[in-house]
Parts: structure tokens; sequence; C-alpha cells
């Protein structure tokens, strides 16, 4: 049975995130390859913590890995979370606009939800554009963050979900 | 200078001889007295004294080193030991009147006493030679004895105390008088737990949720039913989760079954919850392995947290001012309840039980555990899921374990073989290595370097297979270090822990740092956390954590995190708890840096005997928010119309209604007309019993079910002298959601009394025998020096009453008469039978054969 406050409220964020395949096509003159390869390397997980006497409020992981909690939330340093990670493989060095929907929801297998905030992520907030490195070798790790909304009086338990990213090539 | 003393309780062949002495001599300067010495830890022990007319008193050195356990043996006219280990001996002369010990000669020929054959030394000698100071109080008789070490009698008490809890781990029967079994029942009600919670939002919408939870025993194992209903949803039955748990220990095949919802598949995603059957022959009582663990762990701070392992306390610890707490906790064989109870400072109490996790399982030599589990997955598909597991002990420290998983959904690989070793090849050492076919192979290794230093090894790497599968191919090692650290009068503990995750292109590391210490009253946590990933900068953050208990209280703390890339802190956040008059406040402001917002959060608990009651409150600077709750849990025991309400889950709990009664037939039974007995105390193994004073029933809550619990019972508890308890210890199994009826039977007892003269005068030091039926001794007692003797605690039945033939015969004394005959009848206070008289005379001698 699960307790209503109970202590520790743990919840661990896998994510699945799509791969988006951009191609644009153009005439004269002719480009070297332009295919972009993004692979989900690591899901965002915000660790270990609780609320301490029910009334709820939020937990941010931003890029960097560093958490901050507003409202009754306290975190347990013992797992720091982590952020997610992309690989981003572009060969010819062009921008990228990063697109995400604002938030999307976790469940719990008994059915409960809570809402996470997508973002910010390394490279700015939604819409930010940024530039990869013209070199087919080199690797772009873009880090994501997020922030958990906790409703008052949220049961213990381990909420998943996922979200999309999406990365446009100009 | 010697004088000349008598002995009051020499042995009774000397005793014939002190009439020849002059006793008032003696009674004029020193008296012969009984004593009770108190000794640290509650602990005491009785002793004969002699007490000079200034209140000196002087000890019999040899007994009372017997009595204390320090070594000590007479060599001729010396005694000769040794204090704490063999490194230090001393030698008392008597000849030469010195005491050597630790370098120190002492002259002890002004404290010393002689009178046939006995020495007995002043307690101020005792104190100057041994550092065993003893403190006498002549209006009480007692004396305080204190040591500068620790004394092999204290020494072995608290060792036995330890090993009696290792017993309990190891599974060996505590030695108990009455065991009474798990008892099944088809139906039988019950305990339910509830809860409610609202909260508001100012322009935002309000919310509620019900909790109803219901524990029952149905068809002989424990049904727990449970619903969260929102009222702004629909009432769906669907809602309502069911679990049906059956356990007995002494089944040959099946030990454990679960209906209900089950663990699901570990090696391939599964879309939903399982629900299904699960059953096992693990016994779910402990048997210890060798080699221990550690847990680090974190809880809210300055809390005190007490470590159970299946409801024996084993160890205790408070977490620092970051809420760091580390235990050390032996390896078990086969499923164990580790149980954590957090108190807070100011009194709050609270409960989280868990399962370990340890990686490994060990089970016993040559046995073989296997679990089954299958089940439907309430996805879309309703996917089939089932899994077999086999471990078998091939030694003591070595358990090889084989089994598969299977899915339905998992269309490219639906069956995953698995294999796992696990070895303790020392006792500070373990080692696990696990391979899931096409999908992981993990490796693990913890060491205890010293007693509390702690090291341990993780490596984790997913192989590429067919699996359906979405985590991404990975290779993850983890190691962890733990010490505590003494440096002149600094005390405290340090934790590191490096984690890297290799994926397909780059790395991403994780350090983590954290020492933990203390300077008076002012508790400190400081950490570190550095990440990175590939050749980026790292990213660093550091955090302090600091608590401070003020005056009425009132604790302060304070924690904040500062990010050293950007040189600026992440944010800020002080607390302050306090207690008034049973409520529980606390006030908080936390100032986020990043988002800019400040928070200010309120809040009062409030723990009436039924429930637990919170309020809270938050306001960020754009919304006000309110949380309000309460929960409690009832538990029913229709036999006895008993409802008990609580503040804690009963839910899967059990508990014990115990009823003592004079049990005057002796058939173990309540019959009419015969009485409850109300007790004063007793003593349950890691509960709180509660004695009703209007029906003198007690009851013990919140109790574990499946467990044994171990209940002591002193006759010294009862409020008749006359009465005594049929058992005196019982073990129970505790019985799941439901008051188990146990009786105790407590029985009367009768006394014997009389006299024994010698020549018209009473005649002390001399034994009688009580024998019962079948002419087997039952008791011994002394007569007193008057000649008075008594015995209180015959149990109804015929006796006979008789000096000892062995002292008659040695004393050369005959008896009239020779023995008595009685009957302790059945009383509700115990029956008396006085003036049981003997006369002794002097056997005429025989007259030699002509």
């Amino acid at each position: 049975m699960r307790i209503l406050n109970k202590y520790d409220i743990i919840m661990k964020l896998s994510f699945l995130i799509m791969l988006f395949y951009v191609a644009i096509i153009s005439a004269q003159p002719v480009l070297p390859q332009r295919t972009i390869t993004i692979y989900p390397s690591q899901g965002i997980d915000f660790g270990l913590f609780y609320d301490q006497n029910g009334s709820g409020g939020s937990i941010s992981l931003d890029w960097q890995g560093n958490r901050t909690v507003t409202g009754s939330i306290h975190t347990l340093p013992s797992f720091p979370g982590r952020p997610a990670l992309f690989e981003i493989k572009l060969c010819q060095g062009r921008a990228i606009t990063i697109s995400y929907p604002p938030e999307t929801i976790l469940k719990e297998t008994n059915g409960d939800e809570i809402i996470m905030k997508i973002g910010p992520t390394q490279k700015g907030s939604n819409g930010a554009v940024f530039a990869t490195e013209n070199n087919c070798n080199f690797i772009t790790i873009l880090r994501v963050g997020g922030t958990l909304i906790i409703p008052p009086n949220t049961n213990t338990g381990v909420f998943t979900g996922e979200f999309e990213i999406s990365f446009d090539q100009q | 200078m010697f004088y000349n003393v008598f002995l009051f309780f020499c042995a009774i062949t000397t005793s014939a001889q002190y009439k020849e002495e002059n006793p008032i001599a003696y009674f004029n300067t020193y008296n012969e007295v009984l004593i009770t010495v108190y000794v640290d830890g509650g602990y005491n022990f009785e002793a004969n004294v002699l007490i000079s007319p200034s209140n000196q008193i002087y000890l019999n050195v040899e007994n009372l080193f017997k009595t204390l356990k320090i070594k000590c043996v007479k060599e001729v006219n010396n005694l000769v030991g040794f204090i704490e280990n063999e490194k230090k001996p001393f030698t008392i002369n008597f000849d030469k009147k010195r005491i050597t010990f630790d370098s120190k000669s002492i002259d002890i020929s002004k404290g010393i006493l002689e009178e046939l054959g006995v020495k007995y030394l002043e307690a101020s000698v005792l104190f100057e030679a041994f550092g065993l100071n003893i403190i006498f109080n002549p209006r009480s008789l007692t004396a305080k004895l204190e040591a500068r070490f620790e004394l092999p009698f204290i020494k072995e008490l608290r060792y036995k105390k330890m090993r009696k809890n290792i017993s309990k781990l190891q599974g060996k029967p505590t030695i108990v008088d009455r065991i009474i079994p798990r008892s099944y029942h088809l139906f039988k009600l019950g305990t339910l737990d509830w809860g409610l919670s609202s909260s508001q939002s100012i322009n935002k919408t309000s919310d509620a949720n019900i909790n109803i939870g219901l524990g029952t025993e149905l068809l002989f194992g424990q049904a727990n039913f449970n619903m969260i209903y929102n009222p702004n949803d629909k009432f769906d039955i669907k809602n309502i989760n069911y679990r049906w748990r059956w356990v007995n220990n002494n089944h040959k095949i099946i030990k454990q079954a679960d209906i209900g919802p089950v663990s699901g598949p570990k090696f391939s995603p599964a879309g939903g919850e399982v629900i299904g059957v699960s059953i096992n022959n693990a016994s779910t009582a402990l048997r210890e392995a060798s080699g221990s663990y550690t847990i680090t762990d974190t809880t809210e701070p300055n809390w005190t947290v007490e470590l159970y392992i299946n409801d024996v306390l084993i160890d205790y610890t408070q977490a620092d001012a970051a809420g760091l707490y580390v235990f050390k906790v032996p390896i078990v064989y086969g499923y164990t309840v580790i149980k954590f109870k957090f108190y807070g400072p100011l009194g709050e109490e609270r409960t989280k039980e868990r399962i370990t996790n340890t990686p490994y399982t060990f089970t016993p030599e040559k046995k073989i555990n296997y679990s089954l589990t299958t089940g439907i997955v309430q996805d879309s598909l309703n996917s089939r899921f089932a899994k077999i597991g086999l471990n078998y002990g091939v030694t003591r420290n070595l358990t090889i374990a084989a089994g598969a998983e299977y899915l339905s959904s998992n269309l490219n690989e639906p069956f995953i073989p698995f294999a796992k070793v696990a070895y303790i090849p020392y006792s500070s050492l373990v080692l696990n290595f696990e391979y899931i076919h096409q999908t992981e192979l993990k490796g693990l290794l913890n060491f205890n370097l010293t007693e509390s230093a702690f090291f341990e090894f993780k490596y984790t790497k997913k192989i590429d297979g067919n699996i359906d599968r979405v985590v991404p191919l990975f290779e993850n090692f983890e190691v962890n270090f733990s010490t505590p650290f003494h440096i002149k009068s600094f005390n405290g503990f340090t934790r590191a822990t490096f984690n890297s995750t290799k994926y397909t292109s780059f790395s991403y590391n994780q350090f983590n740092w954290t020492l933990s210490s203390y300077i008076q009253k002012l508790k400190i946590n400081l950490g570190s956390f550095i990440n990175w990933a590939g050749a980026n900068t790292p990213q660093i953050s550091s955090n302090l954590g600091l608590g401070y208990r003020l005056k009425g209280g009132v604790l302060l703390t304070s924690a904040t995190s500062y990010n050293v890339n950007e040189n600026k802190f992440n944010n800020l956040e002080i607390n302050l708890q306090w207690r008034i008059s049973k409520i529980n406040l606390s006030a908080s402001f936390q100032r986020s840096v990043q988002s800019k917002t400040n928070t200010v959060s309120l809040s009062a608990n409030y723990n009436l005997p039924f429930a637990r009651t919170g309020i809270s409150s938050s306001y960020n600077g754009s919304s006000l928010n309110f949380s309000e709750r309460a929960q409690g849990s009832m538990a029913f025991s229709l036999d006895d119309g008993i409802v008990h309400t609580g503040k804690n889950s009963a839910i899967g709990k059990g508990g014990l209604l115990l009823h003592p009664f004079l049990d005057l037939n002796e058939n173990g039974k309540l019959d009419s007309g015969e009485k409850r007995v109300l007790l004063s105390s007793l003593r349950v193994q890691a509960a709180e019993a509660v004695i009703s004073k209007k029906d003198s029933i007690i009851r013990v809550f919140d109790l574990n079910a499946y467990v044994n619990y171990i209940i002591e019972f002193s006759d010294a508890t009862l409020n008749n002298i006359g009465w005594r308890f049929k058992h005196k210890t019982y073990k129970v199994l505790i019985d799941p959601n439901q008051y188990k009826r146990v009786f105790i039977p407590v029985i009367s007892v009768g006394e014997i009394n009389g006299m024994v003269y010698l020549s018209s005068k009473g005649k002390g030091r001399i034994n009688l025998q009580i024998l019962d039926e079948k002419e087997n001794i039952v008791v011994e007692t002394l007569s007193e020096f008057d000649g008075y003797y008594s015995y209180l605690g015959l149990k109804p039945g015929k006796y006979t009453v008789r000096i000892d033939p062995e002292q008659l015969k040695i004393l050369n004394y005959k008896a009239l008469p020779k023995v008595h005959q009685v009957t302790i009848k059945v009383s509700e206070y115990g029956d008396i039978i006085d003036d049981l008289d003997f006369t002794l005379s002097k056997k005429a001698p025989k007259k030699p054969k002509e």
C-alpha cells in the first residue's frame, strides 16, 4: 500500500527519445553530405529527493547537473541525478534549431502522474539555435535539463516517461 | 596489625566450631554484613563485607575478583592474576603485605584483615592499587563500584547481549518455555488504513484524495486491498489493488506464495504492472552468512536512525547535518527485511521499511532455493510473463544461480537466460557476477578494508544482442569508498564515489565527495560534485550543510549549493524547527538563484493517538499553496471486542492480545471462575506493550507478520507473592492483519515454614530438602541463624520435607521427626503450611563391638 506523504519520493525518469532526421534537398551547387545523426545516450534522472511535509513543490535539474528545489521538496545527496545527454553528429557545420514541447507527463504503474517541464538545454531554451563543428567525426554533446512539478501529497513511486526534441538543420 | 574476625557465612563444618571463639570481641569491632554492590550499566551483586566502626569496608578480595570475573589464582599465600589483559599482571603478597601491579608496589599492611585463612582488604587499598573505587553507603547497606577499566564481568554481559542478537540473526533457536506457532484462518478481520489529503492553490484548482486500505486473513493467507479515490474522478472497481500472500516456513515445497501484483521483467521492457502468481521455497527466517556490507544513505538532518533486521535492533546512529548515515549490515541468507526507524530531533518518529536490494543472494550450503513467477502484463497486448530462478549453495560461502525470463511482447528474444555466482572468499570480501544472455554482464566487489572503511566496485556492460531495448548500449563502472577518520580531536566520516558511463562515442563521469563532521554542537556536511561528458569542461558544484541546536530545543539548519563554473550560488536555504506542546513546527526560506525565486514555507504537524495530522503552506512570489492531510489506522479483534487506533499503517502488520489469568486447575485455559491477573510490566522484544487496567488484557501493536517475537514475564510483576508464571518466556509467531490471542497462565504456589532446633535453641545453616511424590528433590533451603526456614514456590501437590541426610551424617545428628508429609492445596493466594519443625539431637556414639 502506498502511504500519503511517505518519506522518500524516489522518482527516476527514463526516457525514449525520437531520432529526427531532416534532409533538405536542394539543387546546385552540390554540397557535401548533410546527414545529421542524433543519438540519445543518457536519460535525465532527478536522483533521490523527498517531500518534507507533503505540501509539494518542484525540483529542477539544470543541464550542468545541479539540482534546485522549491516548496517542501528536499534533495538527498546520496544520488545526485544526471542530465539527459544527446550525441549530435553533423558533417557540415550548419546551425541547428532545437524545439521541444514545454512539458511531458510521467506516470507511475498505479496511474499516478506528475508533470515534467522540459529544458532548458545547454544551448538554450526552446527555439535556440546553435552550430555544430564542421567535422564529420566530431561529436557535439548536448545536455538537457528539466523540472518536475510535485503536487501536494504525491505518493511515493518510480515515475517514468518520455519526451521528444526536434533538431532542425538550417 | 591483625584483627581477630569471625565469619557468619563460613562452611557448615566450621560453623560447628565457632562457639569456641569469642564473638563479643568481634562484634564490638567489626560487623560482617551482606551488602548490595551496584555497578555501572544497571548490574548489581551481593557481597559479604566487614564494616569497621568508622564505616570503612573490607572485602574478601578473592571472592570479589571471582564475581567480577577478574583472573585471580591463589599461589601459596599470594593471589596472582591480571587486570584487563595478560600484559598487566598483579600480585597480592599477604606475607610481605604488598600489592604489585602496573609497575607499582603498594604497602597494604594497614588495610588488611585475616580470619580463618580468609583475607580481607580495605576498599581504599583496592582503589589505590587497581583503580576499583567502592563507595559504601552505610545507611542503605549498598556500595557503588566504579572501575578505571572495563570490568570483565560487564564485558561478558555486554558480549552476551550482543551474541543474543546475533543468535537471533543466525536463526538459532532462542531457548523459550513455550512456542506458539502461526494459526491459520479461513477468514479473519482485520486492519484498516485511512488517509485524507487535500491541497488548494490561490487562483488554481484544488484537489483531494481519499486512501483506504483493508487487511484481512482470507483462505489461510494474508489478503490486502487498497484504493486511492479522488472525488473528481468516477469510482472504478478496477482501481482497487489487491494482494494475497501466504507464508509457511515449515512447508517443504512452498514456503511463500503471492497472488496479485508481482515483480515484473527485469531484463526486457514491460508496458505496465504484472498481475500474477509467485511462489518460492525461501524461508522468511534469518540465518547469517559470513561477511557484511555497508549501507550509506541519507535522511533528514540530525535524525536518529535505528537499523533492525527482522525486528532485531542491530545498531543505531545519528545522521549528520546533511542527513548522511552509515551502517554495517551483516549478510544473511535468503530474504531479509531491513527496517529503518527514524527519530526526529523534535520527537518525530517514522518508520521506513524496505526489502534489501543487495545484488547478491546466498543460499545455505547444499540447499536449493527456487522462485517461480508468472503473470499477465497490464499492457495493451496483455503480454505473458514468466520467470524461474534456481539458487544452489555449493558451500556456505558460494552460491550459484541460473534461470530464465520470458516476455511474450519481446518478439526478438522472448526467452532470456541468466546465470549468477555469489562468493565470499573472506568475511571482508564479497564477489558477485551476473550474466544475462545477450543483455548484460555485471560484476561487483564489496570489500571491508578495516572494521569501518568500505570499498565497493561495480561494473556493468550492456551486451549488443537482438533484444528490443530502450536503454542504449553502455559500459558503466562505479567505485565507492567510505571511511570514518579521527585526526586528534577531530572526528568525522568521508565518502567518495566515482561513476563513469561509457557510451558509443564518449563517457559521462561523475565524482561525488562528502565529508561529515562536527565541532561541539555544530554539525557540518561538506561535499563536492563534479561531472563531465567527453572532453567538455567539467561542471563543478559544492554544497555545505550546517546544523546547530539552539536553546529550548530549536534546531537551526542551513544548506547552500555553489556553482563553481559560474562562480555563483545555486540556492540557499534556512530551516528552523521547534516544538511547542506536542506540535512540531517548521519554517523555511529558500532562495533559488537560478530561477530567481524566493519560497517561504510554514508547516505544523500534530500527532493524535489515532492519526497524524499536518497542515502546510508555501508562497513563492507568484502562487500561494495550502495543503492538509491526516492519516491513521485501525486494528480489530472481534473476539475481544477491541478496536485499536493508531497513527502508523496497520496493514500487513499484526498484534498480540495477551490474557494473563490465574490458572487454578492448571489446564492452560481461561475457564469460568478463573480470574484475570493484572501485570505491572513485561518485556516484548522490539515492541511496546500496553497494559490495560480496565480488562487486564495486554495489547502489543505494530508487529511484523510472520516474525517470531519473544515475550518475557517476571514473577516480580505479579501483585501477589504467591503467584508464578507457568511459562516465563514465550515465542509467538505473528499472524497477519489481526490480533492474536495468547493466554498466559499464572499459577498460585504454596509456602512451607518451620524451625530447626538443637538443644532447645534455633539452629542455623541446616539444609532442608523438599521432595515431590516421586522423591525427586524439588528444592533445598537453609535454615536461618535463629533456626527458622521457609520456602515459597511449591505448586499444588504432595511433598516430603526432610533435613539433608548427608549433613546429618556429617554432623552426627538425628532429626525428629525424620520427615514431614505435606499437601499444598489449590488456592487463589497460595496455601501456607506452618510449623514444620525439626529437632536435632546428637546421635549416641556407637558402642564398639565386643
